[in-house]
């Protein structure tokens, strides 16, 4: 029972990153159609930043918040100069094109940070028990990071206009131009918004797994598995269905083999898009047409 | 497609010309030149199979490694741990590697786009994370100690020698994919067979193979081998130069310029290098697919909206008599300043008018701009007689300078050029179409339209079934770039001025089909409605309006205009509903509702009473009454209800195949015998009669 409990938490916990991660390729795909491949990428530098800023000498929270900020900033430059020129493009140019993209940013790192895995401190050392459960209270930071972004993004889209302008933006990209509504700025909004919240997935994981040049593989399609499991729509869905990927993996790494965990994300993936092929997200679009 | 007509002939000329470099560059080149050329044969085979996957359904494979790696280990294993031979291992990998193409591509190939790129990822790296668990392919360490392939007694052990037997395979490799293209048994199988292509027996990095492919163009046979070879030769580049320029760097230089090559081939070059080189070889044609661009009038800068000379067809042709002057006479007292004077100004002339001073010059200036009364004679500007009324001359499109300026001298310089505008936003027409084409792509839709809407006027644009008088709404509202005309909003031109600024212009456009937000609420459409209005506000100085700033944050119905809610009580009771749950008409009216409340000049409706029940529409067309008869709005209807459409207008248009085909006031139209035949049908006649019934039409 206490192994079954603390293997749940340990999948909530590596589910909430994921999910956050979602959460970005939900908010570029709902706008733009685009499956934003560097997604990982964004997470990776995100802790990446923090860490150095960190070695600057900033307290940790100040440093968490420029690795945040500066991605975003990365992202937006991301649309402006790689994604925005290549609008009316097909699906395949958007995917290589994001691939490219994510390429680029991992040899950046690779080349700013090293080819070693780094790693943020914790946000405080010791452990605590809770039944038997063994909890760090870094494992309390994701919860409560997560928990934070989840609510001011519903905040955004729920209470303020620009949050609406941008569901509408999404669901209805025809009409939201005729009421004033510019899908290129609703565009860099997204890709804002996806840096933000992968930097926060990257930076909250980092204490608990290195950070290197290239744990952003990994990271992304997680994150992608989470957004099309909840049918890459909605972002409260994509927290979600990080969470639901975070207790199948931890669960079949605990029970099954730990050196095959990484393999069912994406057998899990498999699986959902061969039973629901090409639509898991056709039924919300449907909605009140 | 892949290759066009006479394809296959370049293919043959391109074929042996590659079996000549294939037999000759070993012998001249260095090592490390032909190393290069190895891999590049290597990875050209890998990519062929990519580019038929891509090429022909446009589907991209992330998983193409996985077949490499299956490959390469089932060869690997035969020939280490069971001593085959390389050739027959060679041959039985593929067959192993293109029967798992086939079992793991009948599920994924039904997938599409995005997900079959992910779903193909995902299998690569389950293949990866497999092959590094798993004993039997040797784990982390994988298979080593594997011989140099021997045939015929001849090992393969020079990197010359390799050469020679790489790229036989690939001209092979690529004779047999360009056929496999144009075959027609070849198009069937591609969506299935592709991956066996591809199933060769070298393990590849993943993100050069795809780079290939896309470097030498994704539809292109040849383009997968160009690509092999550039990107192979952009790689050793990298490593060679980029250490020389900077110190101390090494191989992620390599990475970082495959990762900006693949992004800026996609932004630069669409179609890849292929593209490129047939684009130069065919520089000599005429491309067939560029059109002319419109030939535009030479006119174009000097005229200016509205007026009749515009109104009936465009601009006159060159030559055209626009000022007539026949027997003008002035006197002043005793005195005659001009004295039978006659004179026609054409389009396209510069006419010279000279004489000493007090020789009635500027007299007769003041008689033609209507400053001063003709004592005899007439001035017929464009079509319009001018007699001593200035502004008429101007609205005939005459405009004049003074000998001594007579400029406003209290106004700054763009007030004054803005004075000299006032015509045209006084033309009466809030929009004025002039010339309009428009279509989509290549398809023209509509023709030379021209149409006005005058402030507190409702103008109904009729005509059958057919993309018309949608195309026409979009191309006004710059959903729709025109590809000649202008649309003029309120004397200003704004055609191809993209829909998202003209919402802050003040035109409104409910679109066909309604399309509300769904999932947000009747309020919150209101307020997006007046979204462009807030923009707007927002950015000329903050606290403006009540609220400021903090508007931002939405008080719920606060927003919503009371004269919308006025209009339309039934929406009143459902603010806080979803708009997606509403009924059709309701959606209509929420549609209207979002339109008015950005509070525009210029409303256009496209289909309001599809689909809805006759009670309904009249409702509609009932409050399209009111709102017209406020005074302030210009309205531009669209609709196939032909009666009951012009019952509520004031003027009416026929659309027939992208033409105006009759215009004129309601009744004429209705007068009209073959309007009455082809569109008025008999359903409608009790919606008319409903609508007059409550006093709405003037």
């Amino acid at each position: 029972m206490v192994d079954l409990a603390q293997l749940l938490l340990t999948g909530l916990r590596e589910g909430a990153v994921y999910g956050l991660v979602g959460v970005g390729f939900v908010a570029i795909y709902a706008v733009t159609g685009i499956i934003n491949l560097a997604q990982g990428e964004f997470a990776v530098l995100g802790a990446f930043v923090a860490i150095s800023a960190l070695g600057a000498g900033l307290p940790l929270v100040v440093a968490a918040l420029a690795g945040v900020l500066a991605v975003a900033a990365l992202a937006v430059v991301v649309e402006r100069v790689a994604i925005a020129p290549a609008r009316g493009s097909s699906t395949v140019a958007y995917i290589i094109l994001t691939l490219g993209v994510s390429i680029a940013l991992k040899a950046a790192a690779l080349l700013v940070w090293g080819a070693d895995g780094r790693a943020l401190p914790a946000v405080a050392e010791g452990t605590m028990q809770l039944g038997g459960v063994v909890i760090t209270p870094q494992d309390l930071a994701v919860f409560v990071a997560t928990a934070l972004v989840a609510a001011v993004l519903y905040g955004f889209f729920e209470r303020t206009l620009t949050g609406k302008a941008f569901r509408a933006c999404a669901e209805q990209q025809v009409a939201a131009r005729l009421v004033g509504i510019s899908p290129a700025r609703m565009s860099r909004l997204a890709f804002a918004l996806a840096g933000a919240a992968a930097a926060v997935a990257g930076i909250l994981v980092s204490p608990i797994e290195l950070t290197s040049w290239d744990s952003g593989l990994f990271l992304g399609l997680k994150g992608f598995v989470a957004a099309s499991l909840a049918g890459m729509v909605s972002i409260p869905g994509a927290i979600l269905g990080g969470l639901l990927l975070g207790v199948v993996e931890s669960l079949s790494g605990g029970y099954v083999s730990s050196g095959l965990k990484d393999a069912v994300a994406f057998f899990v993936l498999l699986v959902v898009l061969v039973l629901r092929p090409g639509g898991v997200f056709t039924r919300q679009a449907k909605v009140g047409v | 497609m892949i290759v066009g007509r006479g394809g296959r002939r370049l293919d043959l000329a391109l074929l042996a010309g590659l079996a000549l470099l294939v037999v000759a560059v070993p012998l001249v080149a260095s090592t490390q030149l032909v190393t290069l050329g190895v891999f590049a044969g290597f990875y050209a085979i890998g990519a062929l199979g990519l580019s038929l996957l891509m090429g022909r359904a446009g589907q991209v494979s992330l998983g193409q490694a996985g077949f490499l790696a299956v490959g390469a280990y089932t060869s690997a294993i035969l020939v280490v741990r069971h001593g085959w031979n390389a050739l027959a291992a060679a041959a039985v990998a593929v067959v192993v590697t293109a029967l798992l193409g086939l079992v793991v591509g009948l599920p994924l190939l039904r997938l599409r786009g995005h997900y079959l790129a992910l779903a193909t990822l995902g299998f690569g790296i389950i293949v990866a994370v497999v092959a590094n668990e798993w004993e039997f392919t040797g784990a982390t360490s994988g298979i080593y100690g594997i011989p140099k392939p021997a045939f015929n007694g001849r090992t393969y052990d020079s990197a010359r020698e390799f050469f020679w037997l790489v790229w036989p395979l690939v001209v092979v490799a690529t004779w047999l994919a360009a056929n496999l293209v144009r075959g027609r048994v070849g198009r069937a199988l591609a969506a299935v067979s592709d991956s066996e292509v591809a199933a060769q027996t070298l393990g590849v990095d993943t993100f050069r193979l795809r780079l290939q492919v896309l470097v030498g163009g994704l539809s292109s046979v040849w383009g997968a081998v160009l690509g092999a070879v550039f990107v192979q030769a952009l790689g050793e580049l990298l490593t060679i130069w980029v250490p020389r320029l900077i110190p101390g760097a090494s191989g992620e230089y390599q990475l970082i310029g495959f990762g900006v090559v693949l992004a800026a081939v996609v932004v630069l070059l669409p179609g890849g290098l292929v593209a490129v080189v047939r684009r130069l070889a065919g520089a000599g044609r005429p491309a067939a697919a560029t059109t002319a661009p419109a030939p535009r009038s030479r006119v174009d800068g000097a005229a200016t909206a509205g007026g009749p000379l515009l109104a009936r067809d465009g601009r006159p042709a060159p030559g055209t008599a626009v000022l007539r002057v026949t027997g003008v006479s002035r006197r002043f007292g005793g005195v005659r300043a001009v004295d039978g004077v006659d004179l026609v100004v054409a389009t396209g002339e510069v006419v010279a008018l000279i004489g000493p001073n007090g020789a009635g010059k500027s007299t007769l200036f003041g008689v033609i701009s209507g400053v001063i009364q003709a004592s005899a004679g007439t001035v017929v500007v464009a079509d319009t007689r001018v007699a001593g009324r200035p502004h008429q001359v101007a609205a005939a499109r005459a405009a004049r300078t003074f000998q001594n300026l007579e400029i406003f001298g209290s106004m700054t310089a763009l007030e004054n050029v803005m004075v000299g505008r006032h015509l045209r936003s006084r033309d009466g027409s809030l929009l004025a179409v002039d010339g309009l084409d428009a279509g989509y792509g290549r398809i023209a839709v509509l023709h030379e339209i021209s149409l006005r809407v005058p402030a507190g006027e409702m103008v109904a644009v009729i005509g059958a079934n057919g993309p018309g008088k949608t195309t026409l709404l979009r191309t006004i509202s710059g959903l729709l770039a025109p590809s000649r005309g202008r649309v003029l909003l309120d004397g200003a031109e704004v055609g191809g001025r993209p829909a998202e600024q003209l919402a802050a212009l003040g035109l409104a456009h409910v679109p066909e089909g309604r399309l509300v937000f769904p999932t947000l609420s009747v309020a919150d459409n209101l307020a997006l409605g007046a979204y462009s209005l807030r923009r707007r506000r927002g950015r000329s100085g903050g606290a403006a309006g009540p609220g400021g700033p903090r508007e931002r944050f939405l008080p719920s119905r606060w927003i919503a205009p009371d004269q919308v809610l006025e209009l339309f009580p039934r929406l009143a009771g459902r603010l806080d509903q979803p708009a997606g749950t509403l009924s059709g008409g309701e959606q209509q009216m929420l549609a209207i509702g979002r339109g008015l409340a950005a509070r525009p000049r210029l409303l256009l409706l496209d289909e309001p009473s599809l689909g809805l029940a006759p009670m309904l529409v009249a409702e509609i067309f009932r409050a399209l009454a009111r709102l017209r008869d406020q005074g302030d709005l210009g309205i531009l209807l669209v609709e196939q209800n032909a009666r009951a459409a012009l019952q509520v207008a004031d003027r009416g248009y026929v659309l027939e195949r992208g033409r105006v085909a009759l215009a004129g006031t309601p009744g004429e139209l209705l007068d009209d015998e073959g309007v009455r035949a082809a569109y008025l049908g008999r359903g409608y006649v009790e919606i008319a009669a409903e609508v007059e019934g409550e006093g709405a039409p003037r």
